[in-house]
Parts: structure tokens; sequence; C-alpha cells
């Protein structure tokens, strides 16, 4: 590993000035440096879409993207997405559908999905799975988190439609259908588990 | 200057006659106006925006012969089917010699210009036709003067050449029957005249246009000069005729070159003797001038291109000779044009600029040669108050003269002009009548510049310039421009596409200082009776005469300062050094590319390696490092490209280490070499290495000390480094900081330690001769090759060594090799990339270090790209001609990406067969970022059934990437790939690669000795 420098790192929106070696993998410099533990260790090899975070916009694994690499591009963690009071309609889509077990895979889940939104807002079902395709899970959460993938476009979708006129009639929604399943009731409390997780809340951190 | 078209200065009364024609001809006032007043087919100006609008380049020619017998070829044939599939092209068209390929994009056209096939065939050099000299004035006896101090001098003046980067075009429509030009065009109505010819349409159905109407639909800024533009709408007519379809021709530099070229030189002879004798007077006792207007016709290239000839040409404007400012007893003046007229040159008049050169350089002599300083020469003989005025402000205000230092040798320089403003050239609004413009038909301008010329280069740099107009207000912005742009015009390279010529410093630099003295601060306003009418600003008049003296003021400074008469612009550093070196009596080196033929090159290698086979070579005195500010700017430029398109530092410098201290050990089958300090540090680098040092270990590879260096320093290929280049190089590695830094000593084992065997290795090896350019190649091909065997030293890796380490030569030239424990793959016909090379991925591998049908550029590759991009793209483009020329044939675009569908399809199907345990890992470690299917991730996602390692007969790239990842990639948009050393055992990765051989190679035969390939690779580590 080379001698640390000083390195500029653009993170949700603000600047940091770090000392590390160029090498170091950003997700390192974003848990140990920056306290953002919504991206987690998994596998460090880029294997199982844990750590993602978006780089300009784009899905990209932190686990093996070295600092020096990364200029004055923009980094987005978790929780640069939103907070609890305003989450991310990718986030709203997780707590309502209640998309995850333990949790662990879900930052890699709601930033993928959150990266395919960014380039395709009306991304279909085969659209989802692709991009999902290198995101492991250990827990077996997948339906729940097609489910949730779902209506994350729904609620993109509607986001952008209020965005673009205020008076915008909201799209019928399918809630939480998972795969060929029954609607499933869109419960009225996420579970605080849920929330912190899809949050980069408390109970997961470390 | 370009000779325009003859009917530019028509005679008062024929513009008159014009005036209306003209006024409709040019639409004046807004462009909103102007778009109004354009009645387009499909309703609108938008229709040439829109997407009915074609873009066109054409191909000029090939010239023949040079000066007045230059000549372009004839064209036998054009094959249409060498662009066909580049997509976007819609037609090449061919009439005469003329030939252009009409695209969708300029994009596309420009580059199936510059692919298309055409075969074209000499014309046999025309007979010169006798000259013949008509007196347009004479007075006096002017052949009486005695022989003995008489002085007689000739000087030309070319078509100066486009400045780097310059271009023009023009747009052309049909329209209801009528022609439509878009074109910043200096004589609208001798360019109506002659697209009419070319069109056989009646001259009132062509239109000239102001192409600021354009700008709205987003066309490109009308660019470039006059008569530049007008080439441009002549083509551009053509063209839109013939397919019915607006088109917007865009002239790069190769065909303003072409242009420049052809246009020829006018020259000036001048002959003169002072007065003699105990009481003579201040002037000449007789002077005779006579021009040699330039032998080519200034005919637009779509009209000699098409064969029509030119309906102004009868109404040639008769030339014009100018009467000298100074006193002379007996004068001629004379031309050898076919039609001359006594009335003086107006001052837009062509032939304007050349006279002026002529006239104030030959004074300049004339007073050197009377042993006189040329201001107080020229003082005493100026016959106008008026100028004398002028100028004796100018050499006050100019202050003490410039003094010559060891580094730089600095001189001072004047000249003036005295013309006929014409004034009602520049009044389209007819504001002044005609008493007023009477009153002004006279103007003086004056020029004071400085220069600072390098003796060793050659360059030169106008340092100061000052000049003074009694013409009316100068200070302006568009004055300063025009002065800096004239100035930066004549010290431009000449229209040459030599192969070392370095496209980013080709632009000299601004004057350092500007001062423009008007009339008030003179003092020499006229009197108040002629002060001008208010003037609409930019103030136009004026500006053609406060030019003029620009070259003569730089060529007499530049005389001032280094003895050296230029009696031609452009005043390139090249012309300066062979100058210099000329009457210093220095034998002309044999870096003198352009001097030197076959024979003396073959003579010169031949001395070269007797020389070196000496078994020790003598030391070369240590020196001082040169001052900092010894080299230009442009010159370190220029070294900086050099030291990028050899990737210095990649190989002299460490990981941690400072740039180009040296000490990263380089594996070769003799032992490990490791790379030294090239800062100027004078204990650890080469701080007090002289050039010549410098040179002999980049020529013959023998340190300053006598010492001769290893091969792993690729010498064989910088000694084809030009004298310019090397030198330039020299200048920016002694600018760079010294760093104190001792590299490692290489001890290699016996009997590679016996350095002195080297020199019996180079006598064997080395080829010490520059670089000779192919002249049946193209030059875009040469600067290709000198790139890539000279600086780049591409052969150093993927040309096989032989068992003393040299580079095997024939058909295992590229024929690929090892380096640093990666493959370098053959870059000849035994390429193994599945998709054959083209030249555009070769480009697109080159520039962006990534190419989809490829791959990535990685492992010691990566930092050779990282390092070219300090290089223009023009010469990546060059690269790429070149290294493609040794590749199979390579397929078009559209059969490479069947190709590589095919070979996807391939690999899809075989994955069907494949299972077990591999599979899984391809799954875990690969499959994320690499399968077809995937999701997006940041960086490239290089497809497997595409990469070039997969399907190399050694596996040692992939296996390398495995292990080590790509940690370092030559750009940051690439993305990276960790190493998998830590986490796969030997067994895994030989299992791996087994299988991602078998599903994205499934033609080639399996690896063999994978685990021990992977064992090997494993200990070496990366380089
Ligand atoms: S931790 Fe980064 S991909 Fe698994
Ligand atoms: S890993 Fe536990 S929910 Fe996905």
């Amino acid at each position: 590993m080379s001698a640390p420098k000083q390195i500029a790192l653009r993170v949700n929106g603000s600047e940091h000035q770090l000392l590390l070696s160029p090498d170091a993998p950003l997700l390192y410099a974003l848990r140990n440096d920056l306290g953002l533990n919504g991206p987690k260790y998994g596998c460090g090899l880029g294997e199982c879409g844990a750590c993602t975070v978006l780089v300009d916009g784009r899905a990209a694994r932190a686990c093996i993207l070295p600092v020096g690499g990364l200029g004055q591009r923009e980094i987005t963690t978790l929780e640069g997405l939103g907070d609890l009071a305003a989450p991310d309609p990718v986030q709203q889509a997780f707590i309502e559908c209640q998309g995850a077990q333990c949790g662990y895979c879900l930052n890699g889940m709601i930033m993928t999905v959150r990266a395919l939104l960014n380039r395709k807002p009306e991304a279909d079902e085969a659209d989802i799975r692709r991009e999902l395709r290198g995101n492991l899970c250990r827990c077996g959460t997948h339906l729940e988190i097609l489910a949730s993938a779902r209506r994350a476009v729904e609620l993109e979708g509607q986001r952008r439609a209020a965005r673009a006129s205020a008076a915008a009639p909201s799209p019928a929604s399918t809630g939480c259908a998972t795969a060929d399943a029954a609607r499933a009731p869109v419960p009225e409390t996420a579970t605080t588990a849920t929330v912190d997780t899809v949050l980069a809340g408390p109970l997961i951190r470390g | 200057m370009t000779t325009p078209p003859p009917a530019t200065a028509s005679p008062p009364d024929e513009s008159a006659a014009n005036a209306g024609t003209a006024a409709s001809a040019l639409v004046a006032g807004s462009p909103g106006a102007a778009i109004a007043a354009i009645p387009f087919a499909g309703g609108s100006a938008e229709h040439v925006g829109g997407s009915g609008l074609l873009h066109a380049r054409v191909v000029r020619p090939p010239l023949d012969g040079e000066g007045a017998s230059l000549r372009p070829r004839r064209l036998l044939a054009v094959e249409a089917a060498s662009v066909a599939a580049i997509e976007g092209v819609v037609d090449v068209v061919a009439r005469g010699d003329f030939v252009a390929v009409v695209a969708t994009t300029t994009e596309a056209a420009t580059r199936a210009a510059r692919q298309l096939k055409a075969r074209w065939e000499s014309r046999p050099a025309p007979q010169p036709l006798p000259a013949r000299e008509n007196v347009v004035y004479e007075h006096g006896d002017t052949a009486a003067a005695s022989a003995a101090n008489k002085l007689s001098r000739s000087y030309r003046w070319p078509a100066l050449p486009p400045l780097a980067e310059e271009s023009a075009n023009a747009c052309a429509a049909l329209v209801d029957g009528e022609l439509h030009l878009w074109a910043r065009a200096r004589a609208p109505r001798a360019l109506t005249l002659e697209i009419a010819a070319l069109t056989g349409l009646p001259p009132a159905r062509v239109q000239v246009l102001d192409p600021a109407a354009l700008a709205p639909q987003g066309l490109p800024a009308p660019a470039g000069r006059s008569p530049w533009t007008e080439h441009a709408a002549a083509d551009a007519a053509l063209l839109a005729q013939r397919l019915g379809r607006p088109v917007l021709v865009t002239l790069g530099q190769a065909e303003l070159r072409w242009s420049a070229a052809l246009a020829g030189a006018q020259e000036s002879r001048i002959e003169a003797a002072d007065e003699a004798g105990p009481d003579a007077a201040a002037r000449f006792a007789s002077y005779r001038h006579t021009t040699l207007p330039p032998a080519q016709t200034p005919l637009l290239p779509a009209l000699r291109l098409a064969g029509v000839g030119s309906p102004t040409a009868e109404a040639a404007q008769p030339a014009t000779v100018l009467p000298p400012p100074y006193r002379a007893a007996a004068l001629r003046l004379a031309s050898t044009a076919a039609v001359v007229s006594p009335r003086p040159p107006a001052a837009h008049d062509p032939g304007l600029p050349g006279q002026v050169f002529a006239q104030e350089s030959f004074i300049d002599e004339a007073a050197r040669a009377a042993g006189a300083d040329p201001l107080a020469y020229r003082l005493q003989r100026l016959e106008d108050e008026r100028g004398a005025t002028l100028l004796r402000r100018l050499g006050e205000q100019a202050g003490p003269a410039p003094a010559s230092d060891d580094a730089l040798l600095r001189g001072r320089g004047y000249a003036c002009a005295h013309v006929s403003e014409a004034a009602w050239e520049n009044d389209p609004q007819h504001t002044l009548d005609a008493a007023a413009i009477d009153a002004h038909k006279d103007a003086w301008a004056a020029w004071m510049a400085e220069v600072a010329v390098d003796p060793r280069s050659g360059e030169v740099a106008v340092s100061r310039v000052l000049v003074g107009s009694d013409a009316g207000a100068l200070d302006h912005g568009g004055m300063r421009q025009a002065i800096a742009d004239t100035t930066g015009r004549l010290l431009s390279a000449e229209p040459a596409t030599a192969f070392d010529d370095w496209p980013a410093t080709a632009v000299p630099a601004a004057p350092g200082e500007i001062a423009l003295l008007n009339a008030a601060l003179l003092g020499t306003e006229p009197p108040a009776a002629q002060s001008l009418p208010a003037m609409p600003e930019p103030r136009l008049a004026g500006t053609g005469a406060t030019l003029l003296p620009a070259a003569a003021a730089v060529a007499n400074a530049i005389h001032d300062a280094t003895g050296v008469r230029l009696d031609a612009p452009p005043f390139t550093a090249e012309r300066i050094r062979l100058a210099l070196e000329a009457r210093n009596g220095a034998a002309v080196k044999a870096s003198n590319k352009r001097k030197l033929g076959w024979l003396g090159a073959a003579a010169a290698a031949a001395a070269a390696t007797l020389a070196t086979a000496l078994p020790w070579r003598a030391p070369i005195a240590p020196v001082a490092p040169p001052a900092a500010d010894l080299y230009s700017a442009a010159t370190l430029a220029r070294g900086e490209l050099v030291a990028a398109a050899g990737d210095c530092a990649v190989c002299h410098t460490t990981a941690d280490g400072a740039p180009l201290a040296g000490g990263l050990a380089l594996e070769t089958p003799f032992g490990i070499i490791y790379t030294t300090n090239i800062t100027p540090d004078p204990e650890t680098g080469i701080g007090n290495w002289s050039y010549a040092a410098f040179e002999r270990a980049m020529r013959h590879g023998i340190h300053r000390d006598g010492r001769h260096l290893y091969p792993a320093f690729p010498y064989t290929a910088y000694a084809k480094l030009s004298a310019d280049d090397m030198q330039a190089l020299y200048a920016w590695l002694m600018a760079q900081p010294a760093v104190k830094a001792k590299a490692p000593e290489t001890r290699l084992a016996f009997p590679y330690s016996l350095r002195p065997a080297l020199a019996g290795w180079k006598l064997l090896y080395h080829d010490p001769s520059p670089f000779q350019p192919d002249p049946a190649r193209s030059a875009e091909w040469n600067r290709g090759a000198y790139l890539v065997e000279g600086a780049g030293h591409c052969g150093a890796c993927h040309t096989p060594r032989n068992a003393l380490g040299a580079e095997k030569s024939g058909e295992h030239r590229y024929a690929g090799a090892f380096a640093e424990g990666w493959e370098a793959p053959p870059l000849n016909a035994l390429s193994h990339a599945p998709v054959p090379w083209t030249e555009s991925a070769l480009y697109d591998y080159l520039r962006h270090g990534y190419s989809p049908q490829h791959g990535v550029a990685s492992g010691p590759m990566a930092p050779v790209v990282e390092s070219l991009a300090a290089l223009p793209d023009s010469d990546i483009r060059a690269i790429a001609t070149y290294l493609a020329s040794h590749a199979k044939a390579a397929p078009t675009p559209a059969t490479a990406s069947g190709y590589a569908n095919a070979l996807q399809q391939r690999a899809q199907a075989a994955a069907l067969t494949l299972a077990g345990p591999a599979e899984s890992l391809y799954d875990g470690a690969c499959a994320a970022c690499h399968q077809e299917n995937g999701p997006d991730l940041f960086g490239v996602k290089p497809e497997l059934a595409l990469n070039s390692n997969l399907h190399s007969p050694h596996p040692d790239n992939l296996v390398q990437i495995i292990l080590h990842g790509i940690q370092s990639p030559a750009h940051g948009d690439l993305g990276y790939m960790p190493g998998f050393a830590a986490s796969l055992d030997d067994r895994q990765i030989a299992d791996l690669s087994a299988y991602l051989r078998a599903r994205f190679a499934p033609d080639k035969p399996a690896w063999q000795g994978l685990a021990e390939t992977v064992a090997r690779l494993r200990k070496g580590g990366v380089h």
C-alpha cells in the first residue's frame, strides 16, 4: 500500500479532506473515517454488492474502488438518499413492503435500484431482475426485495409526476405484490428494524 | 497573402454600377431580418439547420512540382465503395478533378474523406511563359547609375499558411431555382460571378448571404478568413446543386494548406544606388522595383478542379506597383503582369503587403550597406513630412535598443508604409461624401518590432511591438488582436506536414508587449480640415494600412539580432537555425532532415556506427545545469510532449518515488536493471550533462562518463528522434525539479556485466541513423511511424528479441513478446485478437484505454496510455494509422460488429455445456461485473468473449489480471478490478482460467501447465 496523502472526497454533497493511502478502498474511508455505515462490508471483492454506493449516480462497489481514483466524482451513500422525515422513494418502497430479513444486503439492494431508476425510471420486471442479479442476499428475502423494487418504480413515477405538475392524478397502485402472489396489505407502520436498515439507522451500525 | 479573385477591388465606377446588385445580394441588419429574407423551400431557414442539411469534406488532389509549376494531379477513378460502410455517408461526388464526400454529419464526412480511395495521375510540367516587363512609371534614367554602389535584392511573398487549428466553412442551398450561399465573402460580387460560371446559373440567381443568419439554426459559427471561406462557398455551391440539398462544407488544415501552396508567391526585385560624390544629397541616384505576380491563376479550387475557366479573369484588376516613399533622382516601377495600371495600389490591393515587405527590407539592407543607422537613413530620405514625423516619434517612444546576452540574441527593426486608404471601400453605408474620401486617401503606418532569438534552436519571439498610424484612433481590442494574429502568422511554421511537427506547439505566442500610438499621441494628426466624420465602430479604415509594415519590421529586427536576412515570410525557427549554422560555418547537422538525402543519411549512419564500435568512449566533461529560463515556453511545451510520447516517467519513476528520479527494477532475461535518476540533480541525476552528452546517450547509448548503457534503455528507438525533438526533450528534462535520489546500481552476472562488450553488440544491432520518412506514404502514416519507431519505442516490448537481447526484424517485427511478466501481444498479422483491429479500435484503445471489441489497457500498457493522454488527437490517429498498416486487413466497422455478435453467441452456447466448481467460481468472482446481461456498474464492462487475452496462446495476461486485478487503470472512468491473489489459490485460479478459456474462446486449444503459470506469476509480483 502506498504512503498516505491528503485526499479530497465529495460525499453526499460535502467535501472531506482525509489523510489516506490512495490505494485504500472507498468503503473503509466511508465507514471508518466518515462514520457512514450504510454501506456494508460483505466480501471485499466486488462479488456481493453489500457495499454499493453511487458514483456520479451509477452503482459502484465501494470495496474495490481505491480512494485515490475518484477525483471530483460525486459519491452518494444510503445516508445521502433520504432520512425518516423525507425518505427517497426507493427507501419508502422498502419500508412499505418490508423488503428485509436481517437487512445486511439492503444497502446494496436500495442503492442498486436507485441507480437503475436514475437511468430508467420506468424499469420493468426484467430490468429489475437483471440489475439485482449481482446483489446477494443470504436470508432468502428475494421476493420481498423484488416487490419493494416494483413499488419503488411506482413511487418514483409518482414523485416525478408530482414534480412535473402538482395536480397530476396518482396512478393506480399495485402495492407490494410479490411475484405472482396476491396483494399484500400495506403495513400501517413499518417496523423499527426495517426503517433503521433502510435509512441506515442505529440498529445495523457497525 | 493568398491572391483573391481578381475583381476584389474593382475600380470605383464599376462598383457604383454594381451597387444595386451588391446591396440586394448582401442581407444586412439583424439575423432575424436576414432569416425573414431567406425564402427557403422548406418554408424557413430551419430547413438548413434541420435534418435536410448535409455535411461535406473535399478531397483535394495531391500536388506535383513546385513554385510556378506546382500543379494538382488528374483524377483517374474514385472508389465510392471504400467508404460505403461508414455510417452516415450519403454520396461521393466527383466532377473533373473535384472530389468530395457528403454525409449526414461532419464527423462521418471527415472519416470518409480520410478513408476514401482515389487514383490520381501526374500531369506533365507546364512550359513557363517568358516574362515581359511592363513599365508602370518611370522618370529619370535608372539605367545610368554607376554599378559601383548598386545594391540589388529580391524578396518573395508567399501565401501564408493557415494557423494551427484554423478552418473555414460555408453553406449553400438551392431555393426555388436560386442558389443561396452563406459565406463571409470578401468580394461577394466576384464570388457571385464565379459561382454562376461554375453552376451555369445566371448571376442574378446566385445570392451571397450573411452567414450570421445561420447561427440561430445551431449551425457552426462561420469560421475562417477570406479568401478561404470563398473556396468553401464554391465547393458548397457545386455540391448543393448536384445533390439538391443544403450542404455545409468545412475546409480543414490540409485543404487550407493545399490552397495556400497553390496560391504561389509574389516576387519583388529591387535595384538601387545611393547618390555618390562629395556633395551628394540624401537620396537614391536610381531606384528600380519590378514585381513578378504569383504564376498561379487565382482561381477558386472548385472552378479549377472542375475545369471551369474564371469569368472574371479577363476583367482582372490591373497590377499596380507601390512607389517607394524615399527620394530618388531616377525611379522605375515595372511588373511582369499582363495588364498594369499607373494608379498607386489601394490599401487592400493584394499585391501590396509583399511590395511593402520588399521595399522596407531593402531600405534596411541599403542602410546597413552604407554603414548607417536604418532609422536615421530612412528619416533622411523620406519625402513626406508626415511620415518622417511619425517614424521619428516612434523612434523616440522606443527608448534604448535591447541588448543581447549569452542565451538570447535581441534586435530591433523598423518599417513604414504610405498608401491610399481608399475609404470608399469601407463605407458601405455611404456616409462619406466624395470630398471627405478624397481628403483621406493617404495613410501612414509605421512599426517598431523587437525580437529575441534563441541561437541554438532558431526560435523567435516578438517581445515588443510599437505601432503608429495617422489614420485615426487605433486603440481598440480588434487592432491588438489583428497585430497579434499578424505576428503569429509571420512566425508560424511552414505549411509542412513533417513527421516531427507537434501540433500543440505550432502557434507562436503573441508579442510580449503591444503599444499602439495613435495620431493624437504622435502629434501627426492630419490638419483639422481633414479630420474624418464619425465612422461606425469598429473602424475598419486603417486596419489594412496599419498592418502592412509588420513583416518587414520583424524581418529587420531578426537581422539586427542575428545578422540573418530572411527574404520571405514565414520566419520559422528552422530557417533561422539553418542560416545561423551556415553562417557560423558549422557542418550541417545530420538532424537537418529536409536537406539530408539518402546518401548523406547512409554516410552519417556508417560513420556513427564505426565510432560506436570502440569498446570505451571518452567522457564528456560535466557542465553546470542550464539556467531555468534559458528555453522558451514553446520549446518546453514541445519537450513535454516528446517526453509523454516516450513514456520517460513510466520507467524512470517508482510507485512511491519522485517523478523521473529512477530506481525502478526492470526484469530482463539477463538480470535486474535499475532505471536511473534523470532529474537535473547534478550528483545523482543528469544535472551536469551537457546537451552533447545527453544526445550521445539517447542516440548511441553511452553514459556521460563514457560507459556503454544496456539496451533496456531503448536508445535503439530514441536514435530516431529528430534534432528539434531531442533538444526540446533535453530542455524539458532540465527544467524539471531536481531530486537527489541515488538509484540502486545495476549488477548483472558475468558475462553481461562486461559493459565494453556492448560496443560489439551495438555494431551488430544498433542503427543510429535518424528517422527517414517514406515519401510514398501519407504524412499521417509517416508521423505515426516516427512516433512508434522513435519516442514511442513500441517495438521494445512488442517485438521479440534474439538471444542477445536485440529486437528481431523482418516478419518478427511487432510479432509479440514478453515484458515484465506480461505478454505484449503481436501487433502484426499474428495478432490473436478475435475481432481484427481496425484503425478506429486502435485509436479508442490508445486514447481512452479501452476498446469495446478488445478490452482495457492493463499491466504495463495502462501507464503508457496514461502518458499518451498528453498527445493531441491527431498524433493518436497517426499512431493508429501506422500500426493498422502492420496488421491483418482491417474489417469494416459493420463486419467487425458482426464478428463480435457471433463471438458473444458462441460463448453463450458454450456456457450451456460447461458446469462444475469452476462455473461457481466464475459466477461468484467474475459474473457480477462481466456477465453479458448483468447490472450497470461504474466503469466499463469488458466483454470476455471479445477479450484478446482469452484468445492468446499464452495465459499470462489473464492470470496476471486475476491475481492482481487492475488497480491503476489508464483512466479513472474505466473502473477497477480487485485482485484475487489473496482469496483464490493456485488451483482455483488455474481452474477458473481453464473455464474462461473453454467458455469464451471455445475454438482455441486448452492452455497447458496453468497451475505452474499461476505459481510463477504469483511469485513474480507485478510492475
Ligand atoms: S463488499 Fe463490496 S461487493 Fe461485497
Ligand atoms: S442478506 Fe439478510 S436480508 Fe438480504
